[in-house]
């Protein structure tokens, strides 16, 4: 098994590598100057010039890939063209802000949808089952930034209860930051929750047909001690695996909840370094979105071997 | 209504500094939450032209020798005032005395030497050096209480560049860290800067205007979504935040607000590349012109608020005139040009709008269909910021864009063949140097109002409207500038009363 | 009536209004939808304007119905590029193994590692955002579900009786995959487009919020939205409308996704 996940995760890195060089090689391709947009719209050539060179972008791109590439790998991830300080300092700050939002969804996410598909599968061919079944099909087709948009209407600007966007900081004010992130985190978990529900009630009911459950019911065990420590412990596998998927999804969602909520995360100034031709920033922020969803992935896969007695890896 | 609504608001603008200085005395401590709606790209307003930067820093944080106060009048600063010679070449500035930069350091002439033998070079990466350029050299006089500027030739325009953003004055050596570490010596001291989300500046304790400023602290907080901002303005987060035009009725709806239409110097412009066939016909330039209901697009995107200009200037600016009806709307004329000039059936045309600018890009839309109705066929687009500045502003690479010019007083890019309209006239470039060596102020002014007309006439491009400067600000916040003569979120003189 | 029939159904019946409502457009709309009307800036729902006005005054109901054109050509051409590239690379990675087979799926693990909005981060920051930049970015996104689909579906098949029987015969590797082997595939790839439609209409709907898709004078629901966000507090309609038809139409893949995966494979209907 230790073979296995060695080799699981050479792939990934592999893949975390071949992800690098096509968000460099990408952005290679842009005809783009970061100096102009520095400098703004009366921006004098000898200026231009002066900070392409201090900017180091005279440099065979070769070189550049090799140079950054090695900087990643120890730690430093270059200089941001726009607010002139590390890369990796300014993600690891928004990563405060994108990395709870990701979780508290995902949490909201699996604290509705477990319980929720569990017992909608519990009870399939009851009147509430295609109840269950439809809410979640409605709600995954919600767009989850028109849901954030009606989450500040309601609870922001009609209510007051809860700030419609912004976010004061850690170190300032932890519990104004606690609120800061409720309504984003239920309109990304909202969304999420109803595509898990679904996922999770067909996992159960895969399990629940399965030989070893019927026949642990036709020992007349009970329904609880079946359910626990039969099935939902069988169905734990796919739910790591939808579990996995969530985190990813969030992940990537945070990126339009953040626009919405204007929450200073990674995905916003993802966003603003396009506008701004912050190329070291940009390349920072979507190598750590790629590797977050490869190292998630590998993940799930190593954790199988954990949960499954059934399965062996070669 | 909107024509109510309009006049509502003039009247408003009127009334609003007056309202402001008599409604509560001034308190002293605090804090006051100012919305923005982007992360400069440093703070230093002297090595980036962007507009996002003196909105913070300017007169907060960086002054000049003179200054612009909230009428646009050109006041002492760092200089208490100012001689000039009879032959307008020697300009002696005395400076203030006992003055300290926010590091604790003394304000000198050194500083102001080591600044203005920056901006006259070139190659220092100083904005915009052209502002500088009749200047010959600055020298100290009257043992350091004074400095000089000797003048190549008469310079009319000089005192008023000294008081744009670009002439702040920082310790002398400093200019490398002003970026990251601003120093200057306003009335707030820059505190923190957490990217993508806020800024904070403090008092500071040795500011050399007596009993200024009120506040202990103002925090300009980063949100770009203007939805997201007005909220945060409804819910209580921040005091102060530019509205959009469609929130203005909402903001005056709602009692714990105040909002306000003031004055800006931003022209809302259609650019026209002049190079460019078919663009590079005056008649078809002409027809463009008459084919746009101007009047309906400030309703249409601005919700009536906004001022139908009819050349690069606008109605806050000094030397205005108004020339609305040099082209009117008039579809059928338009047609008429287009014939003659060839195109009895239209043309194909490239319209691009900048991403980030909601006003450009509404108007844009409407724009677009009115070309439409006059047979134009207008391939619509949005481009990046970066794109725009690059390859449509810088480059020239484009046929038609709309941006807003919210510098003041910059008619003097229509004598630059080189900038991005492509519009190349002599006459207008010697009315420049015209202007700016007048002997009287009123030739100045004739001379400018010149070339006002005249790139009017010729259509260069189609200015739609000045866009007014709308504010919304909690009833208990004072003192906040109302009107923009330059783009500047002015603090200094903010206070909080109920 | 069961479960699978009433995916399918209501699902068909979503759909069909959509593709409906974009073929009508072709041939009648009540009102010009560019068509700017000042006097009738954020109408309510009437008899002249159906679903309302916008704050141009256009007619919502129109650009509805022509934004659904949009949605349809976005989300099928997205998907068709997954699919066809998918298949390519699926169906040739299971079917001649080996390094190969190892080397085709690490690249499309690599494009796994880009979701719809990363990779069309990317490709905005490279070519100006539009809607071809967004249905390539969506397209990319989604080729490695089909790829490992095709895939799985090879290797399953590729060992069968009448797959060695047709080698046997001397069939040539090509017409192996496309006679014997694909056609057996077309269920699973048949639910899966109907399902990753879905995954794009909502997709497309976020870039263009985010301005990254279809340029702004193109009535499309993503835009739509984008536009009326600043407007909600003054006329809801021109944000419920567009929230509404997307919500709909996604409703619509996904149920059909379910219909006909319970309706093509037996063994799993419940």
């Amino acid at each position: 098994m230790l073979g296995y996940l060695t080799r699981r995760f050479l792939t990934a890195l592999v893949s975390v590598v071949l992800a690098s060089l096509l968000v460099f090689s990408a952005l290679l391709l842009v005809p783009g100057d970061p100096a102009v947009v520095i400098l703004g719209m009366n921006a004098h050539p000898e200026a231009l010039a002066a900070l392409r060179t201090r900017l180091g972008l005279d440099v065979p791109p070769a070189q550049r890939y090799v140079q950054w590439l090695a900087g990643v790998v120890r730690g430093d991830w270059g200089e941001s063209l726009q607010f002139g300080r590390p890369v990796a300092a300014l993600i690891w700050v928004r990563l405060g802000v994108s990395v709870p939002l990701a979780l508290g969804a995902a949490t909201i996410a699996c604290l509705i949808a477990l319980p929720l598909g569990i017992w909608a599968a519990l009870r399939r061919g009851s009147a509430t089952d295609p109840i269950v079944i439809l809410a979640s099909q409605l709600g995954a087709a919600i767009p989850s930034f028109w849901l954030g948009l009606l989450l500040i209407l309601f609870f922001a600007v009609e209510l007051r209860w809860l700030p419609a966007g912004g976010f004061p900081g850690w170190d300032r004010s932890p519990i104004d930051s606690i609120r800061a992130l409720i309504l984003p985190i239920l309109a990304l978990g909202l969304g999420q929750a109803a595509v898990m529900t679904r996922m999770t009630r067909a996992a159960m009911l895969d399990v629940l047909g399965q030989d070893y459950v019927r026949t642990a019911r036709a020992k007349g065990l009970p329904q609880r001690s079946v359910i626990y420590k039969h099935a939902l412990r069988n169905a734990l596998v796919t739910i790591v695996t939808i579990l996995g998927l969530s985190l990813t999804n969030v992940f990537i969602g945070s990126i339009v909840i953040e626009q919405v909520f204007a929450l200073p995360g990674l995905g916003r100034m993802a966003l603003t370094a396009i506008g701004n031709r912050d190329f070291p920033l940009l390349q920072g922020a979507i190598l750590v979105y790629a590797s977050t969803i490869v190292m998630l992935s590998f993940l799930v896969d190593a954790s199988y071997g954990l949960l499954d007695p059934r399965i062996r890896y070669g | 209504m909107h024509r109510l609504i309009a006049l509502a608001c003039a009247l408003g603008v009127a009334l609003a500094g007056l309202a402001l200085a008599q409604e509560a005395a001034p308190v002293y401590g605090g804090s006051v939450t100012v919305a923005i709606v982007a992360d400069p790209p440093g703070w230093d307003p002297s090595a980036s032209t962007s507009q996002e930067i003196p909105r913070v820093v300017y007169h907060n944080v960086f002054e000049g020798l003179v200054r612009f106060d909230a009428d646009g009048e050109i006041v002492p600063a760092l200089a208490t005032d100012w001689q000039v010679s009879d032959d307008g070449l020697q300009w002696t500035f005395t400076l203030r005395s006992g003055v300290m930069f926010h590091d604790g350091s003394a304000f000198t002439v050194d500083d102001v030497i080591a600044k203005f033998e920056r901006a006259m070079d070139p190659d220092s990466g100083h904005t915009n050096p052209g502002y500088y350029a009749a200047i010959e050299s600055v020298e100290s006089a009257m043992d350091g209480t004074a400095v000089v500027f000797t003048l190549e030739r008469p310079s009319r325009s000089l005192l008023y560049n000294l008081a744009r953003p670009d002439s702040i004055i920082y310790p002398a050596g400093t200019h490398e860290t002003q970026r990251t570490q601003p120093i200057g010596t306003g009335p707030f001291r820059f505190a923190r800067y957490v990217e993508g989300s806020e800024v904070r500046l403090e008092r500071f304790e040795d500011y050399h205007q007596d009993g200024l400023p009120y506040l202990d602290e103002v925090v300009y907080r980063i949100i770009s979504d203007p939805n997201t901002r007005f909220a945060a303005l409804q819910a209580g987060d921040i005091d102060i935040a530019a509205l959009a035009p469609e929130q203005y009725q909402l903001a005056v709806a709602n009692p714990d607000l105040e909002a306000t239409v003031g004055t800006a110097t931003a022209e809302i412009t259609m650019a026209l590349n002049n190079e460019r066939e078919p663009l590079s016909d005056v008649r078809v330039r002409q027809a463009i012109t008459h084919a746009i209901d101007k009047d309906a697009i400030v309703q249409g995107a601005m919700f009536g608020l906004g001022t139908v200009i009819g050349s690069h200037m606008t109605p806050a600016e000094a030397y205005y005139v108004d020339l609305t009806d040099t082209y009117p709307y008039d579809p059928e004329r338009a047609r008429e040009l287009l014939a003659e000039a060839g195109y009895p059936d239209g043309f194909t045309v490239d319209f691009e709008l900048p991403e980030p600018y909601a006003n450009e890009r509404r108007s844009g839309e409407v724009v677009a269909q009115y070309l439409r109705d006059v047979g134009i066929d207008v391939n619509l687009s949005v481009v990046e910021w970066g794109t725009w500045i690059e390859r449509i502003f810088l480059g020239g690479d484009y046929d038609m864009t709309i941006i807003g010019h919210s510098e003041p007083r910059d008619i003097n890019v229509y004598g630059n063949p080189g900038y991005y309209y492509r519009y190349d006239n002599p006459r207008v470039r010697e009315l420049l140097e015209e202007a700016e060596t007048a002997p009287t102020a009123e030739a100045e002014t004739a001379a400018y109002q010149e070339i006002a007309r005249i790139i009017a006439e010729d259509a260069v491009n189609v200015w739609l409207f000045s866009a007014p400067f709308i504010v919304g600000t909690q009833n208990d916040v004072h003192g906040f500038w109302v009107n923009q003569p330059t783009p500047n979120y002015n603090m200094v003189e903010v206070f909080r009363a109920p | 009536m069961s479960g699978t029939r009433l995916n399918l159904v209501l699902g068909g019946w979503l759909i069909g209004l959509v593709v409906g409502g974009a073929l009508l457009s072709f041939v009648w709309l009540p009102h010009d939808p560019n068509r700017l009307d000042f006097a009738a800036q954020f109408a309510a729902p009437s008899a002249a304007h159906w679903l309302g006005t916008d704050h141009f005054g256009r007619d919502l109901f129109s650009r509805v119905l022509i934004g659904a054109r949009g949605t349809l050509y976005v989300g099928v051409i997205a998907v068709g590029i997954a699919l066809s590239v998918g298949c390519f690379v699926g169906a040739v990675a299971g079917f001649v193994g080996g390094v190969l087979d190892e080397v085709m799926m690490r690249l499309v693990d690599v494009l796994y590692a880009f979701p719809a909005i990363l990779m069309a981060l990317l490709l905005a920051a490279v070519y100006s955002p539009g809607t071809l930049t967004a249905m390539i970015a969506i397209g990319l996104a989604t080729v490695p579900i089909f790829a490992r689909l095709i895939r799985a579906s090879v290797l399953s098949i590729k060992g069968r009786d009448y797959v060695e029987a047709g080698r046997a015969l001397g069939a040539r590797s090509p017409r192996v995959l496309g006679v014997y082997i694909l056609p057996g595939a077309v269920s699973p790839i048949v639910v899966q487009a109907s399902l990753s439609l879905a995954v794009a209409v909502l997709a497309e709907a976020a870039l263009s919020f985010l301005g990254l898709g279809t340029p702004p004078d193109v009535p499309s629901w993503g835009n739509m939205l984008r536009e009326a966000q600043g407007f909600m507090a003054l006329s809801p309609y021109p944000a419920v409308v567009p929230g509404l038809a997307i919500m709909l139409t996604v409703l619509g893949w996904s149920l059909l996704g379910d219909g006909l995966r319970d309706w093509l494979d037996p063994t799993t209907r419940r």
